[in-house]
């Protein structure tokens, strides 16, 4: 049984693994119409012998009819077609092997021939930039939008519907839907969200208090005037308590009066419990039959109680300056009066009238005696601009607050315009004309006239924004009339440079562009290649591009799958048994990997051959790795570590795909090997035929098999042989590891296993062996995985086979260093279908809008 | 009825009428089945049948729920305008009469002057002055419902309990709300108003314990709420109206959207439309049923700026609430006292306090007489549409007893005394209307009171500075 895989493997692997790639073969004709004639007379011969009977107009066997690919022009037409017969052919999976079988080299023919006319049929004539469909926030962009936007650090979007995921990814326009599910929730996100980073501070407490009368305690002898004004000899003090609710600036108001018949003003100091100088008040002399007058001052309040003293002089008020300047006993929040300072609280308490009493005004009132008269001190507070309950964003998000008359907000347009004028255009990632502007200020308006607060107001114009669908969905139109006209005329479009903003921001970040990328758009500076990549270079600092890792990597190698694993066994198993590994640490390996190859800008192959790879503490207690154990460092931080065991090579030695790719209770080389065809060599297997039974299912032999030996019995199925052969071979490679992603040990049976044979006679023994072995031979295939991952998530579509022209020119220009992962994905950058698209006309077809309810209950 | 109240007649008895010659036949007939004690429902009950189909207005149906409004407005009137003849005779006894005539100011009464008692001599004496000095504006408001003496401070408020809150207490839980306070202009409830009078005096004359004022409701649509809406409801309401505008706006940008975008886009706008309108739905249905359950009153939101829109929305609302009988109290401060508003809708630009120290200028009087008179407009148009409205029980002014007036008779001098007092409706036949009250000695306002809350039939000793109830007023 052993020897008869061995002795089929390579029949196969080579055709899969040998096969050209035109743009880098000479021999490959080079140009569509001899690209056609060598298909007309070597490669459609051979399909019509062995497809065509069961793939014909008339009996088109799984709707498939393969006469359309005769001629160059069918096989434009129907590209998709031919490229998944070239899969087909390759992979040995057609025909089936109880037809007529094509040899080695007829398959190698056939499938070259119309690979080389797919090629050059598509790329030849000016290969068109596609066009992406208006496509909506998925959950990670809207989440990190409104955190760009209004700096919120939970995650609201994480009670929406997961997304679709379309071509791998979730950020794919055709997939990503609305349902009246997702509006809701957009509408319980967005007051969730506004309500969390604005708060009207007329709900939140506040203090308005007048000491006056019997709530104004006086120290000393005391009279009352006839409005009930308490009257200090000029040793006396007049006191009060004051609960405050919160920490900010708080306005005291002192109106007091001095006797005096002469002009100018006294000086009062204030002090606090602790008898240290507050404040300086200056009060006008004047006769006590008139009125009081009126100082105040501003003064920052810790929430709790507040004692303060009010203490009359006898000095002139223009001294303060001087005394101030010089005077050690008049420093403001320094100086202390000691007599306030030793007052003790009972002498205090004696002197607070009890809740019930009455001052009477008395008569005649010796102003010689009584010099100074206190009418009330008002305690108001705090103001909204320091009051420290307000959400942190608040004041950067309304950098404006209109007065008030009669309590209704007032003339609020203009400080409405001030905060929703940037908000909108960083929310709709462009410039905001009036026109757009003007129905939200309207709105803040209305609710401000109908008694509502303006922060409330602002709360439903911003939850607006964060719903409209400027701000839900990318749309890509032309934007300028002679864009327009390309557009009517079927040319390609350039994006406009704002469109590119968001393209990058949403490529890099998966989020909104920020401030310095919109003004760079709106001074075209994206639209030249220089200064692009001047702007790509600072976005991929940012931590913000994290999101190509978490976002893009994670999905480019299915890592989501792990989610919901139970790491309980892996954990049970690893060195340290108290390690407290999540899924999150497994993905972030990986990720982190990429990251580092990006940035670093390294050859793609280090994805397979690195000797060092990210761990956290966790994950390299998991590891045996050595981790250096700052106290300061985080330990949630992942850091790059050398010494990895030689054995786990890169990628395929990451516990995290390796676990991935088993079940939970075993290996599995089968989805191991897909794996790697799938997401290193962009090859995916064509789906199983329907009707084969699962490995579970097939006849075992012999209840001691080997794995090998049951994935060969199960190999006997005809249906199944051609594409397990690849998968299992490539799978078996990684039987060095278990099912949790632990090395075996050397003398376990299974690590025995871990052996298989690529094209040209090439043995390998172990993962290490493989991982350097494709690197070294499979270098292009893997930077065209990545490329054409890049691009499908950079523009958020599912690749067409003419984008195969764009990927072909962007692995060309990366070839001579090495396929450098950075140079990768500058190359999908400044590729068209990144930079420009086929935008279509505005549509005249009727606008599918139901009549809107009634309005009459709107605001 | 002899001049000296003081001493207060048994209430409930008819007197014998000086003057009195032309009192309806009918009112006869029911004044002498009151005092002969007939049981009401028995003696009612075919009267009521008979009227309910000849469809004749009836007065108010004994059995009816009485209701009580008291209207305040400041700063006095002009008396010259306000008062109406017959004065009192040379030797200075009580005038009751139903012959008199409605005075300019009163004129827009007209039309149910039949409804409506004038009273002339009632006095709030816990307003003066005495030793408490400046401050005549906070008194005669705070007093203007409580006839008690107001503490003279800015902080530590004390005043009493005021007539509508008397009454409010007892029935309380008979309705949905036990009162509604309503006002044109925001209390400022902190710091002093007045001469050294806390606000509250000032901003309240709804007073539901000494210490403790009963806050207005100003905003039309905020009282609409407070009556039909529970809070979640209201908050409901409010929370469907913002969602709606939202859509409102962001259906709009997606309608903009829409006009430059061409087919496949277009296909994945509509997704957006098709739930944009099933929300708007939604809300529509919600909407409507909510509307099924609410009196037939539309409330615009937000504050209403023009005063005549405002007052008669507010007393639109008394109406609805009385109809539905949703309260049976309610209280309308149509200024705070000391009011500076500016009747510029007739014309007036200066404000109401101002002018009313008019110092005998002509040109400050005949100002003073236009706001008095148009106030009255007002008044006249709740009044109206009280007698227009219609239950079982008879038209609702029959049903109710409403207070109007201010607590300063001449805002000149700032007089406590002859206040400018109408009180209109029959009390659920309680009160024979459509009578002059001219007392020949001063009356305290809270015998009034008494008597007012003898009609709802809430026992109280005193109220303020009463002596009893107000000899002559029940019928």
């Amino acid at each position: 049984m052993l020897s008869r895989f061995t002795a089929r493997l390579p029949f196969i692997a080579i055709i899969f693994l040998l096969s050209v790639m035109p743009s880098s073969n000479g021999s490959a004709a080079d140009n569509a119409e001899s690209a056609s004639l060598q298909w007309s007379k070597t490669g459609w011969p051979l399909l019509k012998n062995f497809c065509v009977d069961c793939h014909n107009a008339d009996y088109a066997e799984a709707e498939i009819d393969l006469t359309l690919l005769e001629s160059l022009a069918g096989v434009r037409e129907h590209g998709d077609l031919a490229t998944k017969v070239i899969g087909m052919i390759r992979f040995g999976a057609m025909p089936p092997e109880d037809a007529e079988l094509p040899t080695l080299e007829e398959r190698i023919e056939m499938s070259d021939r119309l690979d080389n006319l797919v090629f050059h049929g598509t790329c030849d004539l000016r290969p068109r930039p596609g066009k992406t469909t208006a496509r909506r926030l998925n959950r990670t962009e809207y989440n990190n939008a409104v955190r760009d936007l209004l700096g919120i650090h939970w995650r609201p979007a994480d009670a929406f519907p997961s997304d679709e995921v379309g071509g791998g990814f979730d950020n794919n326009a055709d997939v990503l839907s609305l349902s009246p599910m997702l509006m809701d929730k957009y509408l319980l996100a967005a007051d969730k969200i506004t309500s969390s980073v604005i708060v009207d501070p007329d709900t939140l407490p506040s203090v308005e208090k007048t000491f006056a009368g019997t709530t104004l305690n006086v120290i000393g002898e005391t009279r009352t005037g006839s409005f009930g004004q308490r009257y200090l000899r000029p040793d006396g003090l007049a006191w009060f308590d004051v609960e405050i609710p919160v920490e900010g600036e708080y306005r005291i108001e002192v109106f007091a009066v001095p006797s005096d018949q002469e002009d100018g003003r006294l000086l009062a100091t204030i002090h606090d419990g602790g008898g240290t100088l507050v404040a300086i008040t200056g009060h006008k002399r004047g006769e006590h039959r008139g009125s009081d007058d009126r100082d105040q001052f501003q003064t920052v309040l810790t929430s709790g109680r507040h004692r303060f003293f009010v203490k009359p002089t006898s000095i002139e008020s223009s001294q303060r300056e001087s005394l101030v300047a010089e005077d050690p006993q008049w420093k403001v929040g320094h100086s202390k009066d000691e007599r306030i300072a030793s007052l003790d609280e009972p002498v205090l308490q004696e002197s607070r009238l009890p809740g019930d009493a009455r001052l009477e005004p008395d008569g005649d009132i010796d102003e010689d005696e009584f010099r100074f008269r206190v009418g009330k001190v008002v305690v108001r507070g705090p103001s909204e601009r320091t009051r420290s309950d307000l959400p942190p964003q608040q004041r950067s998000i309304l950098p404006k607050i209109p007065s008030r008359r009669d309590n209704v907000y007032v003339d609020v347009r203009d400080p409405a315009e001030k905060s929703l004028r940037p908000i909108l255009t960083k929310a709709f990632r462009g410039p905001v004309d009036d026109e757009d502007l003007s129905p939200y200020l309207e709105l803040v308006e209305r609710v401000c006239e109908r008694g509502g607060s303006f922060h409330d107001a602002m709360k439903t114009a911003i939850s607006a924004v964060l719903v409209s669908p400027r701000f839900l969905f990318r749309v890509e139109v032309p934007e300028t009339d002679a864009d327009r006209k390309l557009a009517a005329s079927g040319l390609v479009v350039p994006l406009s440079s704002n469109q590119l903003a968001s393209r990058l921001s949403f490529f890099l970040w998966s989020s909104i562009p920020d401030e310095v990328l919109l003004r760079a758009a709106a001074g075209h500076d994206l639209d030249t290649s220089k200064k692009r990549m001047e702007h790509v270079r600072r976005m991929l600092k940012d931590p913000k591009s994290d999101s190509l890792g978490t976002e893009f990597a994670r999905q480019w190698f299915g890592l989501g799958g792990l989610n919901g694993r139970d790491l309980k066994d892996m954990i049970a198993a690893g060195k340290d048994s108290d390690v407290k590994l999540r899924v999150d640490d497994l993905t972030r390996e990986t990720e982190q990997l990429f990251l580092h190859l990006l940035r670093e800008n390294k050859p793609v192959t280090e994805l397979l051959t690195a000797d060092y790879t990210f761990v956290d503490s966790d994950l390299a207690r998991w590891y045996g790795l050595k981790w250096d154990s700052d106290p300061s460092a985080d330990a949630d931080r992942f850091v790059r570590v050398g010494g990895v065991d030689p054995a786990r090579p890169g990628i395929l030695g990451h516990a995290g795909v390796l676990m991935l790719t088993a079940y939970p209770t075993r290996n599995s080389p089968v989805q191991r090997g897909k794996w790697i065809l799938e997401n290193l060599l962009g090859t995916p297997p064509p789906d199983a035929p329907p009707g084969v039974p699962g490995l579970e299912e097939t006849k075992t032999a012999d209840a001691n098999a080997t794995l090998r030996e049951q994935l060969e019995l199960h190999r006997a199925d005809p249906g199944c042989a051609s594409c397990h052969r690849v998968m299992d071979s490539l799978g078996f490679g990684l039987e060095e590891f278990d099912h949790l992603g632990r090395l075996r040990s050397p003398d376990d049976d299974a690590r025995r296993e871990a052996t298989g044979e690529l094209p040209g006679g090439r043995q390998f023994r172990g993962t290490r062996e493989l991982a350097v072995m494709i690197a070294g031979s499979e270098t292009r295939k893997l930077a065209d995985t990545a490329v054409r991952r890049m691009l499908a998530f950079a523009i958020g579509r599912e690749l067409r086979p003419s984008d195969r022209c764009f990927v072909e020119t962007i692995l060309d220009d990366a070839r001579e260093d090495g396929y450098r992962v950075g140079d990768l994905l500058v190359g999908v950058i400044q590729s068209p279908p990144f930079l420009d698209h086929q935008a279509e006309p505005p549509s005249e077809s009727d606008v599918a809008i139901s009549d809107s309810p009634k309005k009459e209950t709107s605001l | 009825m002899k001049s000296n109240s003081k001493k207060s007649l048994p209430t409930g008895t008819p007197k014998n009428l000086k003057g009195g010659h032309s009192i309806a036949r009918r009112t006869m007939l029911r004044s002498a089945g009151l005092a002969l004690g007939l049981p009401l429902l028995e003696s009612m009950t075919p009267m009521a049948k008979s009227a309910f189909a000849s469809s004749e207005p009836r007065p108010g149906d004994p059995t009816s729920p009485v209701r009580m409004a008291c209207v305040f407005f400041p700063n006095g009137v002009i008396n010259e305008n306000w008062r109406v003849a017959p004065e009192l005779d040379s030797d200075g006894r009580d005038v009751v009469t139903t012959d008199w005539q409605l005075s300019e100011s009163l004129r827009p009464l007209a039309n149910v002057r039949s409804k409506i008692n004038l009273i002339d001599g009632l006095a709030l004496d816990s307003g003066r002055a005495h030793k408490d000095g400046a401050g005549d504006h906070a008194r005669g408001g705070s007093t203007f419902l409580t006839a008690a003496r107001p503490v003279k401070t800015s902080s530590n408020i004390r005043l009493g309990i005021s007539v509508d809150q008397v009454a409010a207490t007892a029935i309380a839980g008979q309705t949905t709300l036990a009162s509604l306070e309503l006002g044109m202009l925001d209390s400022r409830n902190a710091g002093s108003c007045d001469s050294g009078y806390s606000c509250a005096y000032s901003s309240n004359i709804s007073w539901r314990n000494e210490s403790q004022p009963m806050p207005k409701e100003t905003i039309p649509r905020l009282a609409f709420e407070r009556l039909f809406g529970s809070g979640t409801a209201a908050a409901q309401r409010e929370q469907r109206m913002l969602r709606k505008s939202i859509l409102d706006i962001v259906r709009a940008d997606a309608e903009k959207l829409m006009k430059k975008v061409g087919e496949t886009d277009k296909r994945k706008l509509d997704e957006y439309f098709t739930s944009v309108r099933e929300i708007e739905l939604r809300i529509e249905r919600t909407e409507q049923q909510d509307r099924r359950s609410m009196p037939d009153l539309e409330v615009p939101f937000g504050r209403v700026s023009a005063f005549r829109e405002h007052v008669r929305l507010m007393y639109d609302l008394m109406v609805v609430a009385f109809q539905t009988d949703t309260t049976r109290v309610a209280t309308l401060m149509l200024d705070n006292a000391g009011g500076v508003r500016a009747y510029q809708e007739i014309g007036i630009k200066d404000a109401h306090h101002g002018l009313s120290h008019h110092r005998d200028k002509t040109e400050n009087v005949e100002k003073l007489k236009q706001i008095d008179r148009y106030l009255v407009e007002q008044f006249a148009y709740f009044l109206e549409k009280l007698d227009a409205t219609t239950d079982a029980g008879g038209s609702l002014l029959d049903q109710s007893m409403i207070l109007y007036g201010s607590g300063l008779g001449d805002g000149n001098r700032h007089t406590h005394e002859n206040l400018p007092i109408v009180m209109a409706g029959g009390a659920c036949g309680k009160i024979e209307t459509g009578r002059l009250l001219r007392y020949g000695s001063e009356q305290p306002m809270a015998n009034l009171y008494m008597s007012m809350l003898q009609t709802m039939s809430v026992p109280v000793e005193t109220i303020g500075d009463s002596t009893g109830t107000l000899s002559g007023f029940l019928a």
